[in-house]
């Protein structure tokens, strides 16, 4: 933890950036084409992909400075498209929609 | 992060300004207001097209997964290191322009931007895989949602470039408003690629 502290948060969201990505990482191969991930699979990577982003808006995009209002729409936006998301592919591997 | 107390006269000096030192409402994000409002219709296209996208796939997954097997997910994932990377020195740039130091923050942007130029070459690699495999925009419902979300997101990164080199080039007088507003375009097109990649690439 020592050497945490010597690093600026700018530099630490950098590295959980790269981080999050290595993990994507174990997605990213198509060993039997088309093989689904499931839904834990889907919610996990957009799990990613909100903690990610909320990287991005607090302390590339300096949210984190612009006061809880512009913080909560923001992540309000990205938590709710993702969410969005999960829903529909949820709906779609539950086979409550889909191909008629 | 020391405690001064702050009055009204401290914030006037809005091109100089710390992000802490940065006054409520509208005038709390940094930059230029008119860049925000991009942003904000950037994030709400994007979040439409991408919602479109799930909601495609849902009504004809067959199509999209062996669309996607086709895809490259390794350089997606590259390319996400890549984009983060290049938003790491243009928030840094941003933050040398701040302190005074010019010269390291004309650096930062030419870096981020040289950085920001691999992602074109790594997505050009990808289209040249795709096409030639026989796969263009009119193959099926997801080669023609790939190209068009990909192909628009890419869009954004050639401008973003074209920016950063750009606000790096700024005279002192306008160069942090600059450097700021350059960058939360950037930062921008980073934030609508992370979502991006696991959506189009990764999920099936």
């Amino acid at each position: 933890m020592a050497c945490l502290k010597k690093i600026d948060r700018l530099t630490l969201s950098w590295l959980v950036l790269m981080g999050l990505t290595t993990v994507t990482l174990l997605f990213a191969r198509h060993g039997d084409a088309g093989r689904s991930v499931g839904i834990a699979g889907v919610a996990l990577l957009l799990a990613l992909a909100v903690t990610k982003g909320r990287e991005i808006l607090l302390h590339y995009l300096e949210l984190d400075h612009a006061g809880p209002g512009w913080r909560l729409a923001m992540t309000g936006w990205l938590v709710l498209l993702c969410g969005a998301i999960l829903l529909v592919t949820a709906a779609g591997a539950l086979g409550w929609v889909g191909p008629r | 992060m020391a405690d001064v107390e702050m009055t009204g006269l401290e914030t006037a000096g809005r091109d100089m300004a710390d992000p802490e030192d940065r006054a409520g409402g509208l005038a709390a994000l940094p930059g230029n207001l008119m860049m925000w409002i991009l942003i904000f219709s950037e994030l709400a296209v994007f979040g439409a097209a991408f919602l479109g996208f799930a909601v495609a796939r849902v009504l004809d997954p067959a199509t999209f997964a062996a669309g996607q097997a086709h895809l490259n997910g390794t350089a997606g994932a590259l390319n996400t290191m890549v984009l983060v990377t290049s938003g790491y020195l243009a928030a840094r740039g941003v933050a040398a322009g701040r302190r005074g130091a010019v010269p390291q923050a004309r650096r930062a942007m030419l870096a981020a931007a040289a950085v920001g130029s691999v992602f074109l070459a790594v997505k050009a690699v990808e289209y040249s895989a795709t096409l030639g495999a026989g796969l263009t925009i009119d193959s099926d419902t997801f080669f023609t949602l790939y190209f068009l979300l990909t192909g628009f997101h890419a869009l954004h990164v050639v401008l973003g470039i074209v920016i950063l080199l750009l606000v790096g080039r700024s005279g002192p007088d306008t160069l942090v408003e600059n450097l700021e507003t350059g960058a939360a375009f950037w930062h921008m097109v980073d934030l609508v690629w992370v979502i991006l990649y696991p959506l189009v690439y990764l999920i099936r």
